[in-house]
């Protein structure tokens, strides 16, 4: 950085111009710029329901009640103004139960539409069994789900496993605004709402909603992505800034903060509530504007939901662990989409890889300095004038060839494409959604005129199938000109973000197809871009191979919940600070935790200039982080890995060595989100739920079940403190020395140096691993594997192995290998992983790829060590003294190492351990 | 499975076959001579293992040395002979990896490759001549150079004796003809002044009568547009055009489009992306906006990069004379005063130019300063170069000083010009303004040959303390293309002789 201490010049320009250029001269000072963006008190819907308690007013009619297998039907009646609304409560097999208020009779509230979850779902029920019915409440029980409603006023209460789990309205705070006409007396804000020079025409009226969910003997929630906050979520009636709610509103933040409950690019009203003994999920199916706020009493937690619109749509995941409560969730959403194999490796990207010189030097940089990438990114500048799917002709005149090249060595190019469309008659795309009317209207009903990046704009309407349909259409290999089958995409500024909108979005009084006001759904606008660019690719990819198509790669920054069917997210404009890469880690667990884990932050910070400290301590995390990209803003300076000095390339290096060495492990974790939800990266507490003292960890995580990784965080640290879970074993995962087992969760002072973070195995875990650092992942393709074999308390472990071909759907018609691999009473056996229920057919693909090496941790002392008997040979083989990980810790031979037995992994077979 | 183990060990045999180590550098070979049967891990620490385990695809030297021909380490160094070309010491990763590295092909395996070496040698022997004819060109440019510094200095000696005197009897002559344009607009103005007070007394009635019968109309044209269904599209496209009645410059609010350019550059720091549409100097990106907008052609233009300082900056170290300033159109010449103040004009001109002529024989005649051998340096009097980096500018000019400037405003000097380093390699700016906490900033050129006159990577490696580069082929020697000359001659024989040895292999 210069040092460029003076103010800016400016010439003359009219005054309030000139105020806002002297706040913006100013902004690295401050930064997130809170008064650009609302407050709950400065929001009618929010401000006229925040605690203020209403909920007594709505009683349940006995009489109504109608009671059918699954399903519990009832009026709910509002009191003070005589209006009916209509209770549904469905109890489903899937591990959920789901309460529904609209209004009776129907007036057309908006609800989510049912793509954005998956289908079938809803006809898989599992009946209520009614317990006892009184003049005031009646109780139901489903599963290991005991509910209560209660009638005068509307109370529910749900017990799961015989422990209170969930009371909706116990504090009053339920409300449900029914549409009504326009009275002369009606209080401000009903009608109309300016704020921040933008006025809001609510042509509706009042319709907000208010959720009351109070969690009994819980103490810790977490969830509702996305913010830059503790993994535990804070109460949000303490000191500023948590005395306001969290919010869920997909917002272009510039230069968020890294402590804040405001809300960021994208929303996913799902929370976690835990406590030992159980974990319950909620998610209110809504896509509006929604404040929450949460508050921690003496033995419960609660929490007041508000919405701006629509109706209520409430999921209660009734499993009781988190596990289950993940699988639930992804029964009802749908799990995580599996992603193509490259897109674990390294993403280089940049704000802008300048040219086809730039990307030819920058991927021979990669190759030069032996570190291993898989994919170049272009930001929006290799564009015609930010006019996306085409190519700035002079910077880039052979796209074609540029990306065969890469190609060549198994690399792939991401370009970026956004939903605002240049309004450039001459400009193919924006003439024929023109034509066709797939734009996003003004309230006046005419195409909607937003300022982003290319100037004048117009959106694209994808709410409306047909629209998506027609995009999708855009990147075949004929419509997008430039492009090859080894081009994918990057979505960006979906929220949508429009610079001269209200709050940098588009005004709610928009309008989508059907009429639906933007407001409705406004937090729907990023999912529904990211699904039809993905089925895009994904048509592309039929065009290729009808039978087992590409897997579409599109990264998304606005989300909502489905969008972990379509593709990865990154936690959008962060900054090159200590406090952002720390607070990148509860930021991508939360995400986990609401069903979405296939994120990362952008390393090195997309804002400012990381030194080479910084740099490194976020490439050694980010080489766990789901998705793995190392980003920048415009204006930095360059930060490829090995600009750094020798040293720190050789480090760099090494992260990203490890990152491609677990790649069997990490893609296996893949397939457990795919199959059933679980997250990649897990909260201690996820895999130890009975640990009190890990409910708020969130500095360090679990990757997997097998591995517990503690980023550094801040600079010039020699020493850090590792709370590992007690009960465990864990080995240091360089060097394979095991640490002094404890029952008891313990705090751990452990040297670090610059050169590492502290990683831990496991014990009773086997992670698959692929020890040769290769080019890319497609160079590792046919590279032996590695398994660490990591003893527990009783000397046994067990681990899976998931490997296809990485990149078509013929995994889905049993393209697929999955091995499980149990080491018991000395003896380590492979045999074919059970398939999980739920129509996955049996994997029928064999690979050619061997197991070269097997390394144990903690088998017990023998004075004449150990020999190992392969299959069924007669011939036994010592295990040799050797390094746990080649790269991580040359030289250290602690391990007890079976060497080359060249075990065929497609395969069953056996090793037996014998002491000598 | 059984297979499996016998194929991974032929492979293993084929590796060491015939005594050929795969991939091992000529200059290890005396580790690898296989004496009792083992080998000793070349360094690190002392480990001996089996000599059938070199090469056998199994890491066991921590050094990566027991596997020169296969990727089962790290850290392992696989040799390609790349006979005809150059021998390449390549990362054990890339070995049978699915990508040709080595132009001989070895690093994968057999028939996978083509042996592309005397392909890439003939490539490089292009580069080659190439480079030389280039250094050719730039030799010549320097002998210009030279010839062009000969020739200022000696214009300059030739006028130094009658400058001074130039200048005074100029300035004579300038101030005569300021004291005649003075009379004559004097009498001018007087006539001017008279008969515009007769017709502003006639204007001001006619005034009062117009604005009264428009406020009139527009009133009627209000009353008529607001029950109509289309009068909020109206308004709504008034606004966002940015049309609003009763602009108050002090006081207005931004246009939509205004808002749109601020926020957008909050991401860019881009002062042409916050600028307001029409205000000064930015007025022509204006016109070239709208101008695509209307006639909707995109193809092959440059992008418009509105946002973005890359697209709209000229090519790194662009070079310019420092002397450019704004000259006003001379007059015409064509009435009696006009007449006077064209010869004034021209008059002026004459002056400045022996102000400049004055300036120069003080700076580059008699201020001692160095111009290096031949006073090949004096070329490039008056002349500055400006290295474009990312968000701050650096810009040197030779014999004054150098400045770092961000986008359009704001600018630092970093120093004002010190010299040469004795080698000429290196030149100096000193004394730039004062860095707090640091003292004055400075900045220090390394100079080198190139095909053009370049200053580039610009950048502060300490705080105030910069750094650029310049290349020119002022800097260029007959000693270096003689060295690629001879690597030329080289090259040339080297590949005589593959041919030969090939020729002979076949045999």
């Amino acid at each position: 950085m210069a040092a460029i201490a003076a103010p800016r010049l400016l010439r003359a320009v009219p005054i309030v111009v000139l105020c806002s250029l002297l706040l913006h001269s100013t902004q690295h000072v401050l930064a997130f710029k809170e008064h650009e963006f609302k407050k709950c008190a400065q929001t009618s819907f929010c401000s006229r329901n925040r605690n203020v308690p209403q909920g007594a007013n709505f009683e349940i009619i006995p009489a109504s009640i109608s009671l059918n297998t699954a399903t519990l039907t009832a009026t709910l009646l509002n009191k003070p103004y005589g209006k009916h609304l209509q209770l549904t409560l469905t109890s489903h097999a899937d591990g959920f139960v789901r309460l529904m208020v609209d209004e009776s009779p129907s007036v057309g509230r908006y609800q989510v539409p049912s793509d954005i979850l998956i289908s079938g779902w809803e006809n898989k029920k599992q009946g209520f069994t009614e317990n006892s019915r009184t003049a005031s409440s009646i109780t139901l029980t489903t599963g290991e789900t005991k509910l209560e409603l209660n009638f005068q006023p509307f109370t529910l209460a749900i017990t799961v496993k015989g422990q209170p789990a969930l009371q909706i309205n116990s504090r009053n705070l339920f409300n449900f605004e029914h549409r009504r006409q326009k009275q002369d007396s009606d209080p401000a804000g009903y009608w109309e709402e300016s704020w921040g020079g933008h006025t809001d025409s609510k042509p509706k009226g009042p319709e907000a909603l208010s959720l009351d969910l109070v969690f009994p003997g819980f103490q810790h929630v977490y969830g509702i992505p996305e913010r830059a906050t503790s993994l535990s979520l804070r109460a949000t009636n303490g000191a500023a800034p948590y005395g306001e709610p969290y919010r869920l509103y997909n917002l272009d933040v510039f230069e968020y903060l890294d402590d804040h409950p405001f809300g960021l690019y994208g929303s996913i009203p799902m929370m976690l509530a835990h406590k030992k003994g159980l974990t319950l999920g909620v998610l209110w199916l809504n896509s509006a504007e929604m404040f929450v706020d949460v508050v921690k009493e003496r033995g419960q937690v609660g929490s007041q939901w508000v919405a701006e619109s629509g109706i209520v749509d409430l999921f209660v995941f009734t499993a009781g662990s988190p596990a289950g409560v993940l699988a639930a969730y992804a029964r009802l959403a749908g799990p995580s989409a599996m992603p193509q194999l490259f897109s674990l490796g390294y993403h280089q990207c940049r704000w802008n890889y300048k040219d086809e010189a730039d990307v030819k030097a920058v991927d021979a940089g990669f190759d030069t300095h032996d570190i291993p990438y898989d994919v170049l990114w272009l930001d929006i500048e290799h564009t015609n004038g930010k006019r996306y799917l085409t190519w700035d002709s002079s910077l880039f005149p052979s796209p074609a060839p540029m990306q065969l090249d890469l190609a060549s060595r198994g690399r792939r190019m991401v370009t970026i494409v956004d939903p605002h469309v240049k309004r450039d008659p001459g400009y193919y795309v924006f003439a024929e959604a023109e034509a066709a009317g797939h734009y996003v209207k003004n309230k006046y009903n005419t195409d909607f005129d937003g300022w982003c990046w290319p100037g004048s704009s117009s959106y694209l309407d994808v709410t409306s199938p047909a629209v998506r349909q027609w995009w999708a259409q855009q990147f075949t290999l004929d419509r997008y000109s430039g492009s090859t089958p080894h081009l994918y995409i990057w979505n960006d500024m979906n929220e949508p973000s429009v610079f001269n909108g209200p709050e940098i979005t588009m005004p709610k009084d928009n309008l989508h197809a059907g009429g639906v006001e933007h407001r409705d759904t406004h937090n729907l606008y990023g999912v529904y871009y990211h699904m039809a660019t993905a089925e895009g690719l994904q048509l592309r990819g039929q065009q290729a191979d009808p039978q087992d198509g590409d897997r579409p790669f599109v990264l998304s920054r606005a989300f909502f919940t489905g969008t972990q069917r379509v593709g990865p997210i990154w936690t959008g404009d962060n900054a090159a600070q200590w406090s952002h890469l720390r607070v990148s880690v509860p930021m991508v667990l939360s995400l986990g935790l609401a069903g979405l884990p296939n994120v990362g932050a952008d390393v090195g910070g997309f804002f400012g200039n990381p030194d080479a400290e910084l740099l490194t301590r976020w490439y050694q995390l980010g080489a766990y982080y789901p998705f793995f990209r190392g980003h920048a803003h415009l204006e930095t300076q360059r930060r490829e890995p090995w600009l750094f000095g020798p040293e720190a390339t050789a480090r760099i290096r090494a992260a990203i060595r490890t990152r491609y060495s677990l790649l069997p492990y990490i893609y296996t974790l893949f397939r457990a989100a795919n199959t059933s939800g679980q997250p990649i990266l897990r909260p201690l507490w996820f895999e130890f739920p009975e640990h009190e003292e890990l409910f708020a960890v969130d500095e360090e995580f679990l990757a997997g079940p097998a591995m517990l990784v503690k980023p550094v965080v801040a600079p010039g640290v020699g020493q850090v403190e590792v709370t590992l879970p007690g009960g465990a074993r864990w080995y240091d995962a360089a060097t394979g020395a095991l640490v002094p087992p404890a029952a008891k969760t313990k705090s751990h002072r452990v040297q670090v140096t610059l050169d590492a973070i502290p990683v831990y195995y496991r014990g009773g875990h086997i992670v698959p691993r692929r020890e040769r650092p290769r080019r890319s992942t497609a160079a590792q393709a046919a590279d032996p594997l590695t398994l660490v074999v990591a003893l527990d308390e009783q000397g046994g472990a067990e681990g899976e192995l998931y490997m296809d071909d990485g990149r078509s759907f013929a995994f889905q018609r049993g393209g697929y290998l999955h091995r499980r691999f149990v080491f018991r009473s000395m003896k380590l056996v492979s045999s074919a992983q059970q398939v999980p229920a739920g129509g996955v057919p049996e994997g029928t693909l064999t690979l050619p790829v061997s197991i070269e090496r097997v390394v144990f941790l903690g088998l017990p002392p023998s004075r004449r060590g150990y020999k190992a008997v392969v299959g069924g040979s007669r011939q036994a083989v010592p295990l040799e003294a050797g390094p746990l990980s080649l790269v991580a810790a040359p030289g250290a031979e602690a391990a007890l190492v079976l060497r080359k037995p060249d075990l065929p992994v497609s395969h069953d077979w056996e090793v037996e351990i014998v002491a000598v | 499975m059984g297979t499996f183990t016998a194929l991974a060990f032929l492979a293993g045999l084929a590796l060491v076959h015939g005594n050929v180590i795969r991939g091992l550098n000529p200059d290890l070979a005396s580790y690898y001579s296989g004496v009792g049967g083992s080998f000793k891990c070349i360094s690190g620490i002392a480990k001996t293992i089996p000599f059938a385990r070199v090469n056998d695809d199994y890491c066991d030297c921590p050094d990566g040395s027991d596997e020169p021909g296969t990727s089962a380490c790290h850290n392992g160094r696989f040799y390609c002979r790349n006979l005809g070309h150059e021998p390449r010491l390549l990362a054990s990763a890339f070995v049978d990896d699915g990508v040709c590295d080595c132009c001989d092909g070895t690093d994968e395996p057999k028939g996978k490759c083509q042996n592309t070496c005397l392909q890439a040698s003939a490539v490089h022997r292009e580069a080659l001549k190439n480079k030389i004819s280039q250094f050719e060109q730039a030799l010549a440019t320097k002998a210009e150079y030279v010839s062009k510094a000969k020739a200022f200095k000696q214009e300059l000696q030739l006028k130094s004796s009658t400058i001074d005197d130039d200048v005074v009897r100029q300035q004579g002559v300038v101030d005569h003809l300021k004291g005649e344009v003075t009379r004559l607009e004097q009498e001018e103005a007087q006539r001017k002044a008279h008969e515009e007070a007769q017709q502003a007394a006639q204007q001001a009635e006619q005034q009062a009568a117009e604005a009264q019968a428009a406020q009139q109309a527009d009133q009627a044209a209000t009353e008529q547009l607001e029950p109509a269904a289309g009068s909020a599209v109206a308004e709504e496209r008034q606004l966002q055009e940015g049309i609003t009645q009763e602009t108050q410059p002090e006081e207005r609010e931004e246009t939509p489009e205004e808002r749109g350019r601020r926020i957008a550059s909050q991401w860019t720091n881009d002062p042409a992306a916050a600028a307001v549409p029409g205000s000064q100097g930015d007025v022509n990106h204006e016109e070239e906006e709208e101008g695509q907008q209307e006639e909707g052609h995109y193809d092959g233009e440059q992008p418009s990069g509105d946002y973005s300082q890359g697209a709209e900056q000229p090519d790194e170290g662009e070079e310019y004379s420092g002397q450019q300033t704004y000259q006003p159109p001379r007059p015409d010449a064509t009435t009696p005063l006009g007449e006077v103040r064209a010869r004034l004009y021209d008059a002026e001109r004459l002056l400045e130019r022996l102000q400049k002529d004055k300036q120069d024989i003080q700076t580059y005649l008699r201020g001692n300063l160095d111009f290096g051998p031949d006073d090949i340096f004096l070329s490039f009097a008056d002349k500055c170069f400006t290295s474009y980096q990312t968000r701050w500018n650096y810009e040197a000019c030779f014999f004054k000083n150098a400045v770092q400037r961000e986008g359009y405003s704001n600018s630092v000097t970093v120093g004002r010009w010190y010299g040469f380093a004795p080698d000429y390699k290196t030149m100096y700016f000193t004394g730039g303004d004062e860095c707090w906490n640091v003292g004055p900033r400075s900045l220090t050129v390394t100079m080198s040959c190139g095909m053009e006159n370049k200053l580039s990577d610009g950048e502060e490696p300490g705080t105030c303390r910069y750094a650029a580069k310049f290349t020119s082929p002022a800097l260029c020697t007959d000693a270096e293309v003689e060295e690629l000359r001879q690597q030329l001659r080289n090259l040339e024989a080297f590949e005589q002789e593959v041919r030969a040895q090939i020729a002979k292999d076949e045999l």
